[in-house]
């Protein structure tokens, strides 16, 4: 609705400006005021947010200076005090013969102007929060910083909690945004690049590498992605994600993304590149490797014995997370020797009298089960208690005992449910597989599970990120291959950088006196 | 590109179909079978099968889990099983079958072969199930007794048997793979647990009496529980259990040791057409218990026990190989499997008359006693 209702208002402008002969895009801005006050007229026809302030000279009651913004992304301190201020307090003879030069260099109080005589960069600088100075006599205007957005204050982002660690995170102003990066790494090899996407948006976007450790061909082969986008607008980094990303049809990330400045710093020092959108905090990071699906940013900050062990569970919570209901079904349906006889027996007996076979008990479940998370997320919290009460008495034990499903079905969902959440980065792979596999062990048992998994492996074996494959392939088993990938080495340890990222390898030249190891 | 995927989902439907593993069986649709007991009609030579079934309907999970016996006759062991199938709604599940129980007649007369070959060839059944000779009438008797510990007379059977070489050492653990081992062995037979009924106040209980001796395949007598335990030394099957002396001597009323391990070593010696076997079990030991003079760590007199146990040990086993000998005249020690074992060429001459010559071999059994501690503190 919003697209088509946009598109139609472009028509209705597009023609107005037709019949006043003005093209936006090329034309310049004429030497009269008034005329140049018209244009700006028809050109924001209907759109009343905008504001404009004539100055008319003392004497002979002319139009002499016409100041134009949008109202609401603009600070009017700053145009009362630094720019109407100092025009009304100039002389009035001054004022009668003063030439554009003399306003830049000796009246506008103003940090950033610039000047412009195109249609075109004034209509970009007002919808940024820039006002616009014409000036009688002048075929030119002066673009002033003026911007005056409301945004968010620095929080914890909601969805990357940690213990320990640095606690800020990304707000929507890209500006904001980076400046927290900046703040981290105070180095000329910093480089953000500033890029635009969206015909209608005109979202700004920055692109965000450490130049010597950047590999450059990664950089051009985004350049290249980047360039081919061409959309009318962009709201979220995730946009531009699913459009830059290799393998555009797997569950799988290919791309990070984080609401951390320290994440992204870290990423950064290891030669990846960022990615900031405007308007979202979401920055994201590529190329990625696999095995960050399972890394957290407090893995950095803690001991490296509990980082590992936490990692190490992740990893194994994900792999629960996909095949135990696939085995419970496998092994119930097919193969039942395998289970120990004192659990046989107390799985049959809570089998009993259920009248769904074991499949569709647990593709009921696990759907009810997603079904409540779902409903979790998206319920106001107020009224999460009651639906706490539904989720666990309900279905949880009134269904057990009234012997519609099994007890053991609803331990494997719960233990399904609670690893998922551990890795939420890989939550659609999660679902997609969890349910895949479970449809091969309904229907073959264990050689259907053990063929499922192969597929998923050769699948996840193949994923690329910017020419890289996610699934780095150790050379050796040396320390330094490993010593981020399963277990998180100890940071005297981490000598270089991920190798098939950055051409720059080192990162550690001296880890102190310790000479034991 | 539709010929390609039509094909791929072509091969996938065969592949479904075809792998031979369907067999989706849902568990409300099988009678868990714990275990069976296995007698023959003597009048027309038709089996009579028993079969413990979990009773999951009527168990709660208070009192535990019921069983029920379900009785069916056929002519042969795989036909009496599907008879079953008349009397019951749902397919009898022998995955979690823990033991078969045959009948002393079955054993004298038709042999383990002809009971064990159904079970074998059946995919269902564990390779583990345990065969067990009934000293009763009937094998049925067996698993209508009343319950101890577990209301599942098989599973208590099972256990029992499992544990005995550890505990007991009153019966022998035989898998169902070990006993279709050794029938196919050379020099060896087959020995099986042995269980009668007791009374104990008014209830009948089933509990483990030695071990039933065979000759091929076929029942020709039993050991004691008290045999067993030396018969177990020679098979070097012994891992914990207790040995008790009685009286040795003026000093020591009673004496019992407990076994901490067990190690048999087993020779053989061939010297002018005559076979002379040497048995030297290593037995570790602790004091158990001791009336009379009280033995302490450091005593002299440790030593002297250890050479005076040793014999009544070897002695003690002596008489169960001359029992086997002299009554049963079948090699359930496993001579002739270790002769084979360490000399083919010799036994390739010798194997012909093994049974007559087994009667014959003579034997010294050299026992080592190790007593370790005495279990007191200085």
């Amino acid at each position: 609705m919003f697209g088509f209702n946009s598109k139609k208002k472009q028509e209705v402008i597009d023609k107005k400006l037709k019949s006043i002969q003005i093209d936006v895009n090329s034309d310049v801005l004429s030497n009269s005021i008034e005329e140049n006050s018209e244009t700006l007229k028809v050109i924001f026809k209907d759109n009343d947010v905008l504001v404009t302030r004539p100055i008319n000279s003392e004497k002979k009651g002319e139009l002499t200076y016409l100041i134009a913004y949008m109202d609401g992304l603009v600070n009017s301190i700053i145009i009362n005090d630094s720019i109407i201020k100092p025009l009304m307090l100039l002389d009035p003879d001054k004022q009668k013969n003063c030439s554009i030069d003399t306003l830049v260099n000796q009246v506008i109080m103003i940090n950033e102007l610039k000047r412009a005589d195109k249609w075109s960069e004034i209509i970009e600088a007002i919808n940024y929060g820039d006002t616009i100075l014409f000036v009688n006599g002048a075929n030119e205007a002066l673009i002033l910083n003026s911007k005056g957005l409301q945004t968010r204050s620095i929080s914890e982002p909601d969805s990357e909690k940690i213990l320990s660690g640095p606690r800020e995170g990304f707000s929507e102003s890209i500006i904001t945004n980076l400046s927290m990066v900046r703040r981290k790494l105070r180095t000329n090899d910093l480089k953000m690049k500033f890029f635009t996407f969206g015909e209608r948006t005109k979202t700004k976007t920055c692109v965000c590498y450490i130049d010597s450790l950047v590999n450059q061909n990664i950089l051009k082969d985004l350049y290249k992605r980047l360039e081919k986008i061409d959309i009318d607008g962009v709201l979220d980094s995730n946009y531009i994600t699913e459009m830059i990303t290799d393998c555009r049809w797997s569950p799988f990330e290919s791309i990070g993304s984080t609401e951390r400045p320290d994440v992204v710093t870290a990423k950064l020092l290891e030669g990846r590149i960022a990615i900031f959108v405007d308007g979202t905090p979401v920055v994201i990071t590529a190329p990625y490797l696999f095995i960050e699906n399972f890394q957290s940013s407090e893995d950095y900050y803690l001991n490296f014995y509990y980082a590992s062990f936490s990692r190490i569970l992740r990893m194994l919570s994900f792999i629960i997370t996909i095949i135990v209901p696939a085995y419970y079904i496998a092994i119930i349906a097919f193969h039942k020797e395998m289970l120990p006889t004192p659990f046989f027996i107390s799985v049959t007996m809570g089998r009993e009298t259920v009248p769904l076979p074991t499949a569709v008990e647990a593709f009921i479940m696990l759907i009810t089960f997603d079904i409540l998370r779902e409903t979790g997320i998206r319920t106001p919290s107020n009224v999460g208690q009651a639906l706490s009460i539904v989720g666990a008495l309900v279905i949880g034990q009134a269904a057990v005992e009234a012997k519609l499903i099994s007890a053991p079905i609803i331990i494997i969902v719960a233990i399904t449910g609670i690893t998922g959440l551990l890795v939420p980065k890989m939550n659609s792979a999660a679902f997609i597989f969890r349910y895949f596999l479970l449809a091969c062990g309904s229907l073959m048992g264990l050689e259907g599970v053990t063929i499922g998994i192969s597929i998923i492996l050769v699948h996840v074996l193949n994923l690329k990120s910017f020419g890289i494959s996610q699934f780095v392939v150790m050379k050796s088993l040396h320390f330094q291959e490993i010593k981020d990938i399963a277990i998180r080495g100890p940071w005297w340890k981490m000598i270089t950088r991920p190798n098939t990222i950055s051409d720059n390898k080192v990162r550690l030249k001296s880890s102190g006196e310790n000479k034991d190891d | 590109m539709i010929k390609k995927l039509l094909c791929l989902c072509l091969i996938i439907v065969m592949t479904l179909s075809l792998s031979g593993c369907w067999d989706y069986l849902s568990l409300n649709d099988i009678e868990i079978v714990a275990g069976v007991a296995i007698d023959k009609d003597q009048t027309n030579g038709e089996y009579n099968l028993s079969f413990e079934v979990l009773d999951l309907e009527d168990s709660s999970k208070d009192s535990g889990v019921k069983t029920k016996l379900i009785d069916s006759t056929g002519t042969t062991i795989f036909d009496a099983v599907r008879n079953a199938k008349k009397r019951l709604a749902k397919k009898l599940y022998f995955g979690a079958a823990q033991i078969i129980v045959i009948s002393e007649y079955i054993a004298k007369n038709d042999g383990v072969n002809s009971v064990i070959d159904f079970f074998i060839r059946d995919t269902e059944i564990r390779e583990t199930i345990k065969i067990v000779v009934s000293q009763e009438k009937s094998a049925k008797e067996i698993l209508m007794s009343d319950y101890t510990d577990s209301k599942i007379i098989s599973y208590q059977i099972s256990t029992i048997i499992e544990k005995d070489e550890n505990v007991t050492l009153s019966t022998v653990n035989t898998d169902l793979y070990q006993i279709y081992d050794t029938l196919n062995n050379q020099g060896i037979s087959l020995t099986l647990a042995a269980f009668e009924n007791t009374l104990q106040d008014d209830k009948t209980i089933t509990e483990s009496n030695g071990s039933a001796i065979f000759k091929k395949d076929k029942l020709v007598g039993y050991l004691s529980a008290k045999e067993t335990e030396y018969y177990l030394f020679v098979v070097d099957k012994v891992k914990g259990g207790i040995i008790d002396f009685g009286n040795i001597d003026d000093d020591i009323e009673k004496l019992s040791l407990e076994i901490d391990s067990s190690k048999t070593k087993l020779s053989f010696s061939y010297v002018d057409n005559q076979i002379k076997m040497l048995i030297e079990p290593t037995v570790k030991v602790y004091l158990g218990e001791i009336f009379g003079e009280t033995i302490k760590a450091d005593n002299e007199r440790m030593e002297e026990v250890q050479d005076i146990t040793s014999k009544i040990l070897a002695e003690r086993i002596s008489d169960v190989i001359q029992k086997v000998q002299t009554e049963y005249q079948t090699d359930v020690f496993g001579f002739g499997n270790c002769i084979f074992k360490s000399d083919p060429k010799l036994w390739d001459k010798i194997s012909e008359n093994w049974d007559s010559m087994f009667v014959d071999v003579k034997f010294e059994v050299k026992p080592k006693m190790i007593i370790q501690n005495t279990g007191l503190i200085k």
